[in-house]
C-alpha cells in the first residue's frame, strides 16, 4: 500500500519535472522578465481557442490546426539556450536626454549646451543612429503658439546636430507643446524643465 | 462624418498603394515613411517590398510592408520610431505589416507577421500609451495570433 501511494505521488511529479525539461516544439510563444525585472502578459489565440500566460518563462505551444496548449513553465536554462541567438541581435537600448530652453526661447541653456557636447560624443561612438526629437513648452501663451514653439526648439536642436554632421534624414522631430509638462498643472506648468526638448537616441 | 484630415489621410494611405515601386531603394527612401531602422546584422539578411529586393547593411531603414529575410547563420536587431526593438534569428521570415507611431493624433498601431524562425520582441511606447492593445498590437503567427501588454517575448514559428 505504500509504494502504491509513494507511486501515485512520485509518478506525477516525475512528468511535472520531464515536462519543465522538455524544449518546446512547434510553434510557440515564451513570456520573459523586461530588463527591470517586470512581467507583462501575452495572449495566444486562434479559431479553436485562446491562452493568456503573465508568468516568466511560460511557455504556450501551439500545434497544427490545434487550439493553443496550456501553458507550462521552463527551466531558465531552456530558455536562455532558446533565446541566445536573438538575444546577441537585440538592438542597444534607446537613451533619452532632456535640453533645456529658455524663456519663450529657442536658444539652448548654456547647462543644456554642456549636455549637448556630451551627448554628441555618444553619437558619434555609436555604429548607427536614429534620433526622435520632442519639443514642449511651459503653459504661457496659447496652445497653438505652444505647439509651434515646442516644433521650434525641436527644429533647432536638429539644426545643431545636422551642423555637427548628424545625418538630417535620421533624426524625427514632433511638438508636443504645453501638453506634456513634467509635474502635472498649477502654477508649476509655467516652470522652466517644462521649456525642453526630449531626445531619444536609438 | 469625415472630417477634412480624415479624408487628407485616406488620401495619402491611398497614395502610398498607388505610387509604383520599381525604381530600386531610393524611390523607398523619397516616397515612404522611414518606420525603423537596422540595428544590428550578422550574415546575410534582406527587405523585399513588391518585386523591390534590397540587402540590408547596418543602418538601413525599413518601411511598411517590408519581409525581412535573414540567411543560415544570420541575424538582425531592428529598432522602431516608437523604441520597439525585435531580432530575428537564423532562417526567419518576418513582415512588418502595419506601424503607426503618432501619439497625438491617436494614431498607434504595431503589427507584424512572423511566417518562420524566432522573434525576440521587447515592447516600446505603443504598447504604453495604446489604450486597445487588443486591436493596436499584433504578432500574427502560423498558429494564431499573438495579442502584447507591455512586455518582452520570444516567438518561435515553423
Amino acid at each position: 500500500m505504500n509504494t502504491k501511494f509513494i507511486l501515485k505521488l512520485l509518478v506525477p511529479l516525475f512528468l511535472l519535472a520531464l515536462a519543465a525539461c522538455s524544449t518546446p516544439r512547434g510553434n510557440y510563444v515564451i513570456l520573459l522578465a523586461e530588463e527591470d525585472g517586470s512581467v507583462g502578459e501575452v495572449s495566444v489565440a486562434n479559431d479553436l481557442g485562446s491562452q493568456t500566460i503573465s508568468s516568466v518563462n511560460t511557455v504556450v505551444e501551439t500545434s497544427e490546426n490545434r487550439a493553443p496548449k496550456k501553458p507550462r513553465e521552463l527551466s531558465e536554462d531552456v530558455v536562455a539556450k532558446l533565446v541566445a541567438e536573438t538575444e546577441e541581435a537585440q538592438p542597444p537600448k534607446p537613451l533619452s536626454f532632456f535640453f533645456f530652453f529658455g524663456f519663450d526661447s529657442d536658444e539652448l541653456t548654456g547647462d543644456s549646451q554642456v549636455i549637448f557636447d556630451a551627448v554628441l560624443a555618444e553619437i558619434k561612438a555609436r555604429t548607427t543612429v536614429d534620433i526622435s526629437l520632442i519639443g514642449h513648452t511651459d503653459s504661457t501663451g496659447s496652445v497653438e503658439y505652444n505647439r509651434a514653439l515646442g516644433l521650434r526648439r525641436a527644429g533647432r536642436l536638429r539644426d545643431l546636430l545636422v551642423e555637427s554632421g548628424v545625418t538630417a534624414s535620421a533624426i524625427d522631430i514632433k511638438s508636443l507643446g504645453e501638453d506634456d509638462p513634467l509635474s502635472d498643472g498649477g502654477a508649476d506648468s509655467k516652470k522652466a524643465f517644462n521649456r525642453r526638448v526630449v531626445m531619444v537616441l536609438r | 462624418m469625415f472630417s477634412f484630415r480624415k479624408i487628407i489621410s485616406v488620401f495619402t494611405f491611398l497614395m502610398m498603394f498607388s505610387f509604383p515601386l520599381f525604381a530600386g531603394t531610393s524611390a523607398f527612401a523619397d516616397d515612404k515613411p522611414i518606420i525603423a531602422y537596422v540595428k544590428v546584422l550578422n550574415g546575410a539578411c534582406i527587405a523585399i517590398n513588391g518585386s523591390v529586393e534590397r540587402p540590408l547593411k547596418l543602418g538601413d531603414p525599413l518601411f511598411k510592408d517590408d519581409i525581412l529575410k535573414t540567411s543560415e547563420q544570420s541575424s538582425m536587431g531592428v529598432s522602431f520610431r516608437d523604441n520597439t526593438l525585435i531580432s530575428l534569428g537564423s532562417n526567419s521570415l518576418l513582415k512588418l505589416e502595419n506601424f503607426a507611431f503618432d501619439p497625438d493624433n491617436n494614431k498607434l498601431a504595431f503589427a507584424v507577421e512572423i511566417f518562420q524562425g524566432t522573434l525576440l520582441y521587447i515592447s516600446g511606447l505603443i504598447s504604453k500609451l495604446t489604450k486597445n492593445p487588443d486591436e493596436d498590437l499584433r504578432i500574427t503567427t502560423p498558429a494564431g495570433t499573438v495579442t502584447v501588454r507591455g512586455t518582452r517575448l520570444f516567438i518561435n514559428a515553423e
